[in-house]
């Protein structure tokens, strides 16, 4: 009886105007936004091997400099586009893709492309994640809106309950055709992106690609069985195709459309981040706060005495400047790390906020999982950072030490020429495994397959309730 | 019907029943969560502006002081003091008078900088990205958003069923029966619940035009709400149109809402993000890491041309190694530095100018297959959330570092000192705004087109609704 129902269910869609109409639709959308994403990310690619490149030829080619001169002048740190961000670019256009390396400050991640794109970039980004988040339930709520609606409309579903076919059968048959006809383009659609996605010249630093393609995969599949029990079970809750129809397009708006823009302004709202203005003095403050220390100098200097055995700076076989400056660097660490802890805590509250909106906006859940899987969520963001500022210490220490211990008599006239700068490392990133990343996203996984299930449940309790009626 | 009787049905239907008040209910609160939202933005970067100012002006004035007492005494307490490369102007974007109607993209551009020696072009904004960027992605809600994306919906949910429940329920043959014609009551009925809708609506924005946020008057934004709302209006009446026009020739409730729906996603999401991409494809921006290299070139050209003047460590920590003498050389080698990295990156940000001026005019065009684009290009532009007024905000402050350089320039290179009254003739920062007219002028066209479209669109729905009522069952 399923094979029956499944089978009626799909010659409806495809003698459907709308459905055929509507799937194409989507598959132009889906091919246009994969391919233009692809594009995107291999110019983005192309761009930072160039800027990579030009980065190396003027640090080497700087001439002969004090070390710590050039510690100030630095390298940049280009973030590598992770495969993925063309199917999910998450926060890629809104996050900085470089950071300049500069000693005394850890800066902040420049060069958002958000900032470039005008106007038309801010109100949605065309990406296939976005479609399959977005576009796609209301493909699924305005084909299967009639589903049971309709039937109750031309009075076939009363025959269907009168040759005695139980809920359970229905909602496996009509699941399993709306199923089919919107896997048939919606999977290998979503397969061709991720695949395609995976070889668009990304910048290859996800180890685990396939992995989290499969994560992907997975993932929009459950999505899409929520959006089909949803919309049956709304379907089966109305007796005209009308109210079936209002009632799905409204849940669509409120809960896909307006629901995150509203989370949004109210996390911004409710712990809102100091102003940029306030933050750069926080940090300059951070990197100050050495020199303005007299008793943590007064103690740095009795313990490089005592360490050395000699009574004067002068008599120290290091050269001092050097090493109050290393010593700065060192001061300044632990400010930096509070001063970015305190911003990422308001970060994580303003997504907390988010998470509690998932409840009723499921697509808050999916987008989280989906930009974390892509490797593009603020998460993946702050680890690239965490990498650069490891390196950041990492080459300002080695700067640093050469002056320190080679500066001698020479002082601050002391320079140092290719062969230090050449044995300064390039700075390389892998994103981290997902594995080592899961936990934070169990809540939106969790979330998700609870949503599948009440979905369901209330696809089959809504059936059970329109065939009770019009049984009786 | 007369309108009387019609209005008396439609307040014991929908105005005072619970799908009007839940609809006035709705657009309240989505009022006030986007008028809190879009004050608590304004006000924390108006304080933070205000506190930016005060701290800067008070070191320009210390600084000022400092060069009047070695002008009137001929000495100098130290070489440090009252350099012109030390000159700090503040320069300030201050929100629009109606920023809390459209955040736009406020949240994403600079709005603070310090025009000095120590800039140049390139860098003259830097440290101001440190905004959640999970939030920017999805985008504020604010007044505009309200307008542009969910009254729209409600617009369509509350009307799309008039006639075709009427046609459904067979009391079209009553209607015409009794009044001789079904259009009085139809247009009455479409009227009345689109207007109770943009009442309460208007009624909302009002009261958060009056509620002023810091110091700005209701004079202020008086002008600017008018237009604002004005063209809020002409987007409302394409909305009504088009209800009104599917609702004449589409005949069942289900095909109605499904062809407004379906209108709405494509004109409020489809078109804007296919025109986005669009025209990011076909004039993609310049890439800002190909003018990262270039600044940094500039730079490191001009530190190897002064490696003679700086000596090494003295660009970066003069008051360990330099000597009085010394000291002039090190602003020199600065400022020498930023003018050859502004040589270098004048051709880079003229790029970016230019390919932002092509994918404008672009989205002009392709704005016209979105009635939802020319209402949010027209709300958020007369706002002040658009992405010009940011980017007049840099082009100005970058002319004003141009001015601040020529100024102090030869004195720097000459080693010198600038007088009082040189310092005095360098004229503090002022944003110059667009004048509404000015604002308005981008948008007229579009919102004559929309309201173009209106206009013939309610005429084919008048005529259709005068046709015989056989056409109409």
């Amino acid at each position: 009886m399923i094979g029956a129902i499944t089978s009626k269910e799909i010659r409806g869609f495809l003698r459907s105007g709308v459905f055929i109409s509507l799937a194409i639709a989507m598959i132009a959308l889906l091919a246009g936004a994969a391919a233009l994403s692809a594009q995107r990310i291999a110019t983005f690619e192309r761009e930072r091997h160039a800027a990579e490149a030009v980065d190396r030829e003027v640090w080497d080619t700087q001439g002969a400099r004090n070390p710590h001169s050039a510690a100030h002048f630095s390298r940049y740190a280009f973030k590598p586009v992770p495969e993925l961000v063309a199917f999910d670019p998450g926060v890629t256009d809104y996050a900085g893709l470089a950071l300049w390396m500069e000693a005394h400050v850890q800066n902040p991640a420049v060069f958002r492309r958000a900032e470039d794109l005008g106007d038309a970039g801010r109100f949605v980004d065309l990406s296939p994640a976005w479609i399959l988040q977005y576009i796609a339930p209301l493909f699924v709520f305005l084909i299967l809106f009639g589903a049971i609606a309709g039937e109750r409309e031309q009075g076939t579903f009363r025959q269907m309950v009168a040759s005695g076919v139980s809920s359970t059968t229905l909602l496996a048959g009509k699941l399993s055709g709306a199923g089919l006809a919107v896997g048939v383009i919606v999977f290998p659609a979503l397969l061709f992106v991720l695949f395609a996605a995976s070889f668009s010249g990304g910048a290859g630093v996800l180890t685990d690609v396939g992995l989290r393609s499969a994560g992907l995969f997975a993932v929009y599949v459950l999505y899409s069985l929520t959006l089909g029990g949803v919309a049956l079970g709304v379907s089966a809750l109305f007796k005209d195709k009308r109210t079936a129809l209002l009632a799905l397009v409204g849940l669509w708006a409120v809960s896909f459309i307006l629901a995150p823009r509203v989370a949004s302004g109210l996390a911004a709202t409710a712990y809102p981040e100091p102003d940029a203005a306030q933050l750069t003095r926080d940090l300059r403050s951070a990197s100050d706060a050495f020199y303005a220390d007299r008793a943590y100098r007064d103690r740095i200097e009795r313990e490089i005495l005592a360490e050395y055995g000699v009574d004067t700076i002068e008599e120290l076989p290091i050269d001092y400047g050097a090493y109050t400056l290393q010593k700065s660097e060192e001061h300044a660490q632990p400010l930096f790390e509070a001063f970015y802890a305190r911003l990422d805590d308001i970060h994580k509250k303003q997504e907390q906020l988010l998470n509690r909106f998932s409840v009723i906006a499921p697509v808050m859940a999916l987008e989280k999982l989906s930009a974390g899987l892509s490797g593009s969520d603020r998460l993946h963001q702050k680890d690239f950072v965490n990498a650069v500022e490891g390196h950041r210490r990492v080459i300002v220490k080695q700067l640093n030490d050469d002056l320190m211990y080679n500066a001698g008599e020479a002082g601050y006239g002391y320079t140092a020429d290719e062969t230090l700068w050449r044995e300064i490392p390039d700075f390389e990133y892998a994103s981290p495994r997902f594995a080592s990343v899961a936990s934070n996203y169990t809540l939106s996984a969790l979330l998700l397959a609870i949503y599948a299930i009440i979905s369901l449940f209330f696809a089959a309790v809504a059936l059970k309730r329109a065939q009770r009626r019009v049984a009786s | 019907m007369t309108f009387s009787p019609t209005l008396a049905l439609e307040k014991r239907l929908f105005l005072l029943a619970i799908p009007g008040l839940g609809v006035a209910l709705l657009i309240t609160l989505l009022s006030l969560v986007a008028a809190i939202a879009g004050r608590t933005h304004v006000e924390r970067t108006a304080e933070a502006q205000a506190i930016f100012t005060e701290e800067r002006n008070a070191t320009l004035e210390e600084w000022r002081n400092s060069l009047q007492q070695i002008e009137d005494t001929g000495e100098a307490p130290s070489p440090f003091v009252s350099r012109p490369m030390d000159i700090r102007m503040p320069a300030v974007l201050p929100p629009a008078p109606l920023a809390d109607f459209a955040i736009g993209s406020t949240d994403l551009h600079p709005t603070t900088t310090l025009i000095t020696g120590w800039s140049n072009p390139a860098d003259l904004f830097n440290e101001y990205e440190f905004s959640n960027p999970s939030l920017l992605s999805i985008g504020g809600f604010d007044l505009t958003f309200l307008v542009v994306v969910v009254l729209p919906l409600l617009m369509i949910a509350a009307s799309y069923d008039i006639l075709s429940g009427d046609r459904e329920r067979g009391r079209v043959k009553l209607i015409a029966a009794q009044a001789g014609h079904v259009a009085p009551s139809a247009w009455s009925r479409l009227v009345i619940r689109n207007l109770s809708i943009w009442f309460v609506f208007s009624l909302a924005t009002a009261i958060v035009a009056f509620w002023s946020p810091m110091e700005m008057t209701v004079a202020d934004r008086l002008l600017d709400f008018i237009a604002w709302l004005g063209a809020a209006f002409v987007y409302g009446l394409f909305w009504f149109a088009l209800i009104a026009l599917a609702s004449a020739f589409l005949k069942r409730g289900d095909t109605i809402a499904a062809a407004l729906f379906s209108a709405w996603a494509t004109f409020v999401f489809a078109v804007p993000a296919i025109g986005g991409a669009l025209a990011e494809a076909a004039y993609p921006p310049p890439s800002r890491l190909a003018f990262l290299s270039e600044m940094r070139q500039g730079e490191v050209t001009a530190i190897r041309d002064t490696a003679a003047l700086t000596a090494g460590f003295l660009a970066d920590h003069p008051e360990m190694t330099v000597s009085d003498e010394g000291v002039p050389g090190y602003y020199q080698s600065n400022f020498l530095a930023n003018r050859e990295a502004a040589k270098r990156t004048t051709p880079v940000l003229d790029a970016f100018n230019e390919s932002r001026a092509k994918r404008s005019a672009l989205v002009s065009k392709l704005q016209y297959l979105s009635p939802a684009m020319i209402a949010d290009h027209a709300l958020t532009t007369i706002a002040g959330g658009d992405v010009a007024r940011s980017i007049a905000f840099q082009r100005q402050a970058r002319a004003a570092l141009a001015d601040l350089s020529e100024r102090i320039g030869p004195a720097i290179v000459a080693k010198q000192r600038i007088s009082v009254a040189e310092f005095d003739a360098i004229p503090a920062f002022v944003f110059q705004d667009r004048t509404l007219l000015e604002k308005l002028r981008a948008h007229v066209v579009p919102l004559g087109f929309l309201m173009i479209f209106s206009a013939i669109a309610l005429v084919l729905a008048r005529r259709r609704m005068d046709a015989p009522l056989e056409r109409l069952l």
